[in-house]
């Protein structure tokens, strides 16, 4: 008489357990093959056709049609250098020199996608970025218009993105050591 | 309680491994499907889409540049009975890439333009063992019969656009028939 009760609870109980896995582990999870630097991060499985099952699935989801590493690095940081997590509502300073590629930008995400700003401004590039006498250069990153580099954010986390186009072959060699830039926190309201 | 029900407890779990396993294989392919019906939604199967440089408003591929130009070409092999020629000519100096993704989203090609030397591409996708290829043009084998190719222009320079959106025009990415 139970037997019809205890078969559906069955099913909805394994079928609810193995996406709960699904989601902690492929979708909620790490890449795997993660690299270090400072507070960036890479994946050496990016646009790999070699990377397996969870990794594929979490590329999929947060880098999908993304390059392989011969062609494009990505490192991406959701925390500064001390290791608090960005969020918009402290402004942050992005301080360092060109990295070692061919062409370079850093764009901030939320969600996964470009922040709206009125400025239509959402990244920082080679070409772009003003540098002092040394080469060095520093980008704010805040809500409110800053003076000279300056990426918009807005109130809740955000995360950045620096790609490496064509990357020296330093970078494939030692991508924990790249050259990247502090990210370091101004203030907070 | 555990032990009068352990054939209930062993079930649920086997079905927990069965989902997990089938909703992590198939994570990808639904994800590109539903990118691929997306595109579809602009432009048909074996046509390439240019769409303007991406903004907050881009919602069709996670995580884009905004120093880039895509520009998108959802191939079908069926649809094309037979192979899909991509070629790209006059591309102006700055660095472009084409690359080509299955259906479970792997990265299975991709050329550059330093390797690529001419500022031009051409090349054929088809299945393995296809008889579209009449030897004029290197062959590109699919692991899938759908899939996307993308072309990346960087815009190094925001004066360029008109420019660099001018050359991706040139672009073809269409059904090949031989002879």
């Amino acid at each position: 008489m139970f037997r019809v009760p205890k078969i559906f609870t069955m099913l909805v109980a394994g079928t609810a357990l193995g996406l709960a896995v699904t989601w902690a582990t492929a979708i909620r999870g790490t890449m795997g093959g993660n690299i270090d630097d400072g507070p960036w991060r890479t994946s050496l499985h990016i646009g790999s056709s070699e990377s397996g099952p969870y990794l594929r699935a979490r590329i999929a989801i947060h880098g999908l049609l993304a390059l392989s590493r011969e062609e494009t690095f990505y490192y991406t940081a959701a925390r500064d250098s001390d290791g608090q997590t960005l969020v918009g509502n402290c402004s942050y300073r992005l301080e360092g020199h060109d990295p070692p590629a061919r062409w370079w930008s850093i764009t901030a995400y939320a969600d996964d996608f470009l922040i709206p700003n009125s400025a239509d401004r959402y990244s920082v590039s080679m070409n772009s970025v003003a540098r002092g006498p040394d080469g060095s250069f520093a980008v704010t990153l805040s809500k409110t218009p800053a003076e000279g580099n300056w990426i918009p954010v807005a109130d809740g986390r955000f995360d950045l993105t620096i790609r490496l186009y064509n990357p020296h072959a330093s970078v494939v060699a030692d991508p924990a050591n790249v050259p990247l830039p502090i990210i370091k926190k101004a203030n907070c309201e | 309680m555990i032990a009068r029900n352990w054939k209930w407890i062993a079930g649920a779990l086997l079905i927990a491994a069965i989902v997990h396993v089938a909703s992590l294989l198939l994570l990808p392919r639904l994800i590109m499907l539903r990118t691929m019906s997306v595109m579809a939604r602009s432009a048909s199967a074996n046509t390439i889409l240019h769409p303007p440089r991406s903004g907050a408003r881009s919602r069709t591929v996670v995580r884009p540049s905004p120093d880039l130009l895509y520009s998108i070409c959802v191939y079908d092999l069926r649809a094309a009975e037979g192979a899909v020629r991509v070629s790209i000519h006059d591309m102006p100096d700055t660095y472009w890439s084409v690359s080509v993704f299955d259906a479970d989203t792997n990265n299975f090609y991709a050329l550059n333009d330093r390797q690529a030397k001419t500022g031009a591409a051409d090349f054929l996708l088809a299945e393995s063992g296809a008889p579209a290829n009449d030897g004029r043009l290197p062959v590109v084998t699919t692991p899938t019969n759908r899939g996307i190719v993308l072309l990346r222009i960087l815009v190094s320079d925001d004066a360029r656009t008109a420019e660099l959106d001018a050359a991706r025009r040139h672009t073809r990415c269409a059904p090949y028939r031989t002879g």
